[in-house]
């Protein structure tokens, strides 16, 4: 028996070698013909590399990246899609999107390939009404502030905040995420008549992202076939990398937010990325042993709202990272969680429009992203340009952009059940983040995928009209005709 | 439900662990057959495999993982004499002719007049129906949760092995209609202005009481929401109903009280906390949002609602009027409780404090249960394909019309309607 199974195990391997080896000959689909002359008698030249630029990669790892691509494209379901990529069970970096430990910022930026940059984005000046926001600002005021005196003083819930905490939270945290969750049910319902996109979005809360991409700069063995009974490692520099986090919550729609720079021009291209100068673990980023990827956006498919409007994250847990190492630090702990979390709600939402990372995004996905523990708040804004991060910055040009404001109080205090010091400012910002409204973009959003019938998203009865059986009674006729 | 098959269907389990012990590998150790004449001779007798007892060991200094909770003795709200306590989890056997008895009411089927009156009102267009058919398959299906659900039994097919099945637990389910049921309300504040005077609270804490009989009968616990306001809702019975309630004769369950389901608990306090301060400006009661993940049928959860909206508006009456028996203007409180797809509205109108006696004025209740907002029909796979999955249908918006009458009651803009 076992000497079959050997038997069977080298016919094997040696029937995947002659693939290999035939599969090294010229194929005629995905090459450039040198010559044009029509009716040439030599076969098509291979060139050197694809389709693309490829920065300093080997040609022959090139022509391997390109395969993986054109394997991905020829799947024509998203499910599936994600499937062939996460099924393969490889060693991950696992990259921790709350980390408390110092100086993890300039590598959750490498990593993600975010130029991070002071500021708020223009669009906010343009899209949203200015004195519309004054306006909306004076009013729900009062409201916020009212918000914040129940839950801070007036409520007496300190005796049973252990019913709403998780596991592993403090009691500050869940008070802080009941605080937020009463500011942004009460603002997204006080907003939907001026802005009809809160009414018809979708809010959730405690939700599970999750994403996973190749990043090049991160060496790795790579094992290769050389003979049906011997294999060899060769060491090349891109690494799959995976995170997992946790919105606390999201606020979706069934159209994508407006692109705040174009996708091929101002600081979407040509942005340095500066590069990490130690390993990974010297990070606290550990290294998984062989697993499955995942791919969580927040919601199943088949729901219409598949894009991201703004998550708002909690981040009471940084007031610890804070008392270890200090104020500033804890600061690059807050921005790091934010740019990480951003970067992967985008690029899981960007996988279920049949991007991943080897077929590139041909469009940019953006989102709003709000990082709070209830008094203190900071927005950032993402967009999301580019999924080809196992390609040098020759290679690929594009990098992701986030935009981040100052960090300031909303309240300065509660006592005896008011407020003081309520900064408008934050709130005006906050509203202006919930009015910005998502918009149809003039292409095609999955331009990978082929056209389905019935779209989630047009339809307009998802459950069926209870019917009232009407019972009509007919007259018994006596006589006969 | 056929039951043959249950009956027929042979366990050893039972017979095995009898004889075996309960546990793998573990048999009972039957006592030592000592020969009588040893036992009269007066011979100790010690048991080898007893074991000594020993001292527990403390922890010299307060140390979380030796940390033993305290007895239910040793807590600083022990009393002498147990109360009775009702719970948003408990079940009333007897539904609503039960809660009546305890809370001294007269019932009314159905929707109050004002309340009927602004049902006609509401008015439902296409963009809030789309909106409330996504709401529903958020909490059915698009929540991307994945808990593993109970084990599901289906009467109609008694012994089938269901798969094991991953998905939304029916509490979460109910918790997501419920929060975007409350936001679809509360964005009517367009048409209504007055309804941004409305505050939501989350998991709102109640422990009140009231007396059945010289015995204290204490409502506690957590709900889903309650809605405030900064105005007290509108009477729904006029003062000829007060009146006409002097003749009704409250249901009688003999030969059992109607505290027969609420649980005796000798920790209690008897106080009258709504959870907030007194002195809070929106601290005026609107309605209660209660959710439910169990199998109760509709009665029992209306006899449980009827108790807490008594519960609500005693602890609101006492706040307002202090220790009095005959309140100069009756205390109105609304309730909501729905799982993941049956919702049951009750009003309540607290016209006296006197519920230890039947006589006198009687406090008015009015009930509508059993709304179904959809019908989810649960897939039968020993069937043909087309009932082989489960599904949803007949969805109803006219039961949301009702839920948003109760929550436009009260609204100043509709004070003519009323």
């Amino acid at each position: 028996m076992a000497a079959t199974m050997r038997r069977l195990h080298i016919c094997r391997r040696s029937l995947a070698y002659s693939q290999k080896r035939r599969s090294s000959v010229v194929s005629v689909e995905r090459v450039a013909i040198s010559n044009d002359e029509p009716n040439s008698l030599y076969p098509p030249i291979k060139t050197k590399y694809p389709p693309g630029t490829w920065g300093a990669m080997e040609p022959k790892y090139a022509w391997l990246w390109d395969k993986r691509r054109e394997e991905s494209l020829a799947i024509p379901d998203v499910q599936q899609r994600i499937a062939a990529l996460c099924d393969k069970e490889m060693k991950h970096l696992v990259v921790k999107v709350k980390d408390e430990r110092p100086r993890t910022l300039d590598f959750k930026k490498y990593i993600t390939k975010t130029h991070v940059m002071p500021g708020l984005p223009e669009t906010y000046r343009t899209a949203v009404d200015s004195s519309l926001l004054d306006e909306l600002t004076a009013l729900l005021s009062p409201l916020i502030c009212d918000s914040i005196a129940v839950e801070m003083d007036q409520l007496q819930r300190r005796g049973y905040l252990k019913h709403f905490m998780k596991a592993g939270n403090h009691q500050e945290s869940a008070a802080a995420h009941l605080l937020l969750r009463t500011i942004l049910c009460s603002l997204s319902a006080q907003l939907s008549g001026q802005f009809p996109h809160l009414l018809t979005m979708q809010y959730d809360e405690n939700v599970n992202l999750a994403a996973t991409w190749d990043r090049h700069g991160i060496k790795r063995s790579r094992r290769r076939m050389v003979h049906p009974e011997w294999f060899t490692s060769d060491i090349v520099s891109d690494q799959r990398v995976k995170a997992n986090t946790s919105a606390d919550f999201v606020l979706r729609s069934d159209q994508p937010l407006p692109e705040f720079v174009s996708h091929d021009s101002g600081p979407s291209t040509g942005t340095e990325i500066p590069a990490i100068n130690f390993a990974p673990h010297v990070y606290g980023q550990p290294m998984i042993p062989k697993e499955k990827s995942t791919v969580e956006a927040g919601y199943v498919c088949g729901d219409p709202c598949e894009f991201g409007l703004m998550s708002v994250l909690n981040t009471v847990w940084s007031h610890y990272s804070a008392e270890k190492y200090g104020e500033n630090h804890a600061q690059d702990a807050r921005l790091g969680q934010g740019v990480m979390s951003s970067f992967v709600w985008l690029a899981a939402q960007a996988h279920n429009q049949g991007f991943n990372t080897l077929v590139d995004m041909t469009y940019p996905l953006t989102t709003q992203t709000v990082l709070t523990d209830g008094q203190h708040w900071q927005f950032l804004a993402y967009q999301l340009n580019t999924m080809e991060l196992w390609k040098d910055n020759e290679g690929n040009h594009r990098a992701n952009l986030c935009w981040v404001s100052d960090e300031a109080k909303l309240y300065a205090e509660v006592v005896e059940g008011k407020v003081h010091g309520f900064n408008p400012d934050v709130l005006r910002q906050l509203i202006a983040f919930l009015a910005l409204a998502p918009a149809e973009r003039p292409y095609d959003l999955r331009p990978t995928l082929p056209p389905t019938g019935d779209e989630p998203k047009v339809r307009e009865q998802y459950i069926p009209v209870k019917t009232e059986e009407v019972i009509v009674v007919e007259e018994e006729k006596y006589i006969v005709e | 439900m056929k039951w043959t098959a249950v009956l027929c269907k042979r366990s050893l389990a039972f017979g095995w662990r009898s004889a075996w012990g309960s546990k793998k590998l573990q048999y009972p150790d039957y006592p030592p057959r000592i020969p009588k004449a040893l036992i009269d001779k007066g011979v100790e007798f010690v048991d080898p495999q007893k074991e000594e007892e020993r001292e527990v060991w403390r922890p010299p200094v307060n140390d979380s993982r030796f940390y033993v909770p305290p007895k239910k003795q040793e807590l600083w709200n022990y009393n002498e004499e147990p109360a009775f306590v009702c719970t948003p989890r408990i079940c009333i056997h007897q539904g609503v002719k039960q809660a009546a008895s305890l809370a001294k009411a007269q019932v009314f089927e159905g929707l109050p007049p004002s309340v009927n009156r602004l049902v006609d009102t509401v008015d439902i267009d296409e963009t809030i129906e789309l909106v409330l058919q996504r709401s529903i398959m958020q909490a059915q299906y698009w929540n991307p949760t994945k808990e593993k659900l109970p084990k599901r039994i289906d009467p109609r097919k008694p012994g089938w092995k269901f798969q094991a099945k991953y998905g939304i637990p029916a509490k979460l389910q109910a918790g997501i209609l419920a929060r975007n049921l409350l936001r679809l309300c509360q964005s009517q504040v367009t048409a209504y202005p007055s309804l941004a005077e409305r505050r939501h609270i989350h998991s709102p804490y109640i422990n009140s009481h009231f007396l059945y009989r010289d015995e204290p009968v204490v409502v506690r616990g957590l709900g889903e929401w309650l809605i405030t306001s900064n105005q007290p809702l509108p009477r729904f019975g006029d003062e000829d109903t007060v009146d006409a309630s002097v003749n009704h004769a409250l249901p009688d369950l003999y030969p059992l009280l109607p505290t027969i389901d609420l649980i005796q608990d000798h920790n209690y306090t008897l106080e009258h906390n709504l959870g907030m301060k007194t002195d809070w400006s929106h601290g005026q009661l609107h309605t209660l949002l209660l959710t439910d993940a169990n199998h109760y049928k509709t009665d029992h959860r209306l006899g449980r609602d009827i108790l807490f909206c008594l519960g609500h508006a005693v602890a609101q009456a006492r706040h307002k009027y202090g220790d009095v028996t005959t309140l100069p203007e009756p205390v109105c409180v609304q309730s909501v409780s729905m799982d993941h797809q049956t919702l049951n509205f009750v009003c309540f109108q607290l016209n006296t404090l006197a519920t230890d006696t039947d006589n006198g004025v009687k406090n008015l209740v009015w009930v509508d249960g059993g709304n179904n907002l959809y019908h989810k029909i649960l897939g039968q796979p020993w069937m043909p394909k087309a009932i082989r999955f489960e599904r949803l249908e007949d969805f109803n918006p006219t039961v949301f019309q009702k839920l948003m009458a109760l929550y436009l009651n009260g609204a100043s803009e509709l004070k003519s309607v009323r």
